[in-house]
């Protein structure tokens, strides 16, 4: 009987194991933070799932402008991105909410920054001359520790050249 | 459109045959992309579900049918009528739910059943003895995580 059993739990075992990752990703987006971190101590695959639901800016590189305790701090996030899109959660102590904004990365190279906060559009700045006749898949965007770098790989018999967006 | 125009035949896995009506069967995307491509006759094999299982997406499907159709339940009643539905499924029952949701194209199924797992899990021990899942971590992997996450299992 007891070998039945145990028979049992490892056939059902399986089954929860081969749910697609998808799946796993809807179950896990179903849940609160907390239950989600929790649910991610169950087995790798959860926890794997863990870091691509919403409300990422928990659990991935975040960074603060100064001190914590000071009320000038900023607490900067980066929750999401692709190629030429940035989005960039900032929070202010004095604010106490999460503003969003988003950075976009033009075919030639210019980079834009929508904020919600003014709901305004500021281009930073233009590519340097250096780099005219780039195109689309010569530059793009990424995020490392907590910077956002853009990459221009204009020339391949020399070395990419890294911007650093000073935040 | 004659009778037998409005009704179809699902056959499951285990060769057993649900004839439904056609509004019912086509809320699942798959069922209705096949109706649409005129790939399938009148009876339509779906060789990934059961019959234990397709019965109760049948249920699910005829529920909500008929409120779409006449409008005479309350969006209040279906709902508790949902939550009845996935309350004492056992956890292979919503598995194969979740399974077969998704392989039909039946999203608002696919979002209760999930759901109904999300909430039936709310501690470890839950995910362990409800999901039956192994730990795959080793004791200090599994440190690790909680000491990063203090405040997530703090009670």
């Amino acid at each position: 009987m007891k070998q039945k059993n145990s028979a049992e739990a490892e056939k059902s075992n399986k089954i929860w194991s081969n749910l697609p990752f998808d799946l796993t990703l809807l179950i896990m987006q179903r849940m609160s933070l907390k239950d989600n971190i929790r649910a991610s101590v169950v087995c790798k695959t959860w926890h794997k799932a863990l870091v691509r639901v919403e409300d990422p800016w928990v659990i991935c590189n975040s960074h603060f402008s100064c001190a914590p305790t000071s009320s000038t701090c900023v607490l900067l996030a980066v929750t999401d991105f692709t190629m030429t899109f940035i989005s960039i959660k900032t929070y202010r102590p004095t604010t106490k909410k999460w503003m969003e904004s988003s950075i976009c990365l033009s075919k030639i190279g210019c980079l834009g920054m929508f904020d919600l906060y003014t709901k305004s559009w500021n281009v930073l700045f233009k590519p340097p001359p250096k780099l005219f006749e780039i195109s689309d898949d010569q530059c793009f965007m990424t995020e490392y520790q907590g910077d956002i770098y853009i990459v221009y790989t204009h020339d391949p018999k020399r070395k990419p050249t890294f911007l650093r967006l000073e935040t | 459109m004659s009778k037998s125009e409005k009704k179809i035949v699902l056959k499951s896995l285990d060769n057993e045959a649900f004839e439904v009506e056609k509004a019912v069967a086509l809320q699942s995307q798959t069922i209705w992309v096949m109706c649409e491509d005129k790939c399938v006759g009148n009876e339509i094999p779906l060789e990934n579900v059961t019959g234990q299982i397709l019965a109760k997406v049948i249920d699910y499907c005829k529920k909500h049918a008929v409120v779409d159709g006449d409008g005479d339940e309350s969006s209040e009643e279906l709902k508790n009528w949902d939550t009845e539905f996935t309350k004492n499924m056992d956890q292979s029952t919503l598995f194969n739910m979740i399974l077969a949701a998704n392989y039909l194209n039946i999203k608002s199924l696919l979002n209760l059943t999930c759901q109904a797992v999300a909430d039936k899990t709310k501690t470890i021990d839950e995910f362990h003895t409800f999901l039956n899942i192994e730990n795959n971590f080793t004791p200090e992997e599994e440190a690790q995580i909680c000491q990063e996450n203090l405040w997530a299992f703090d009670d």
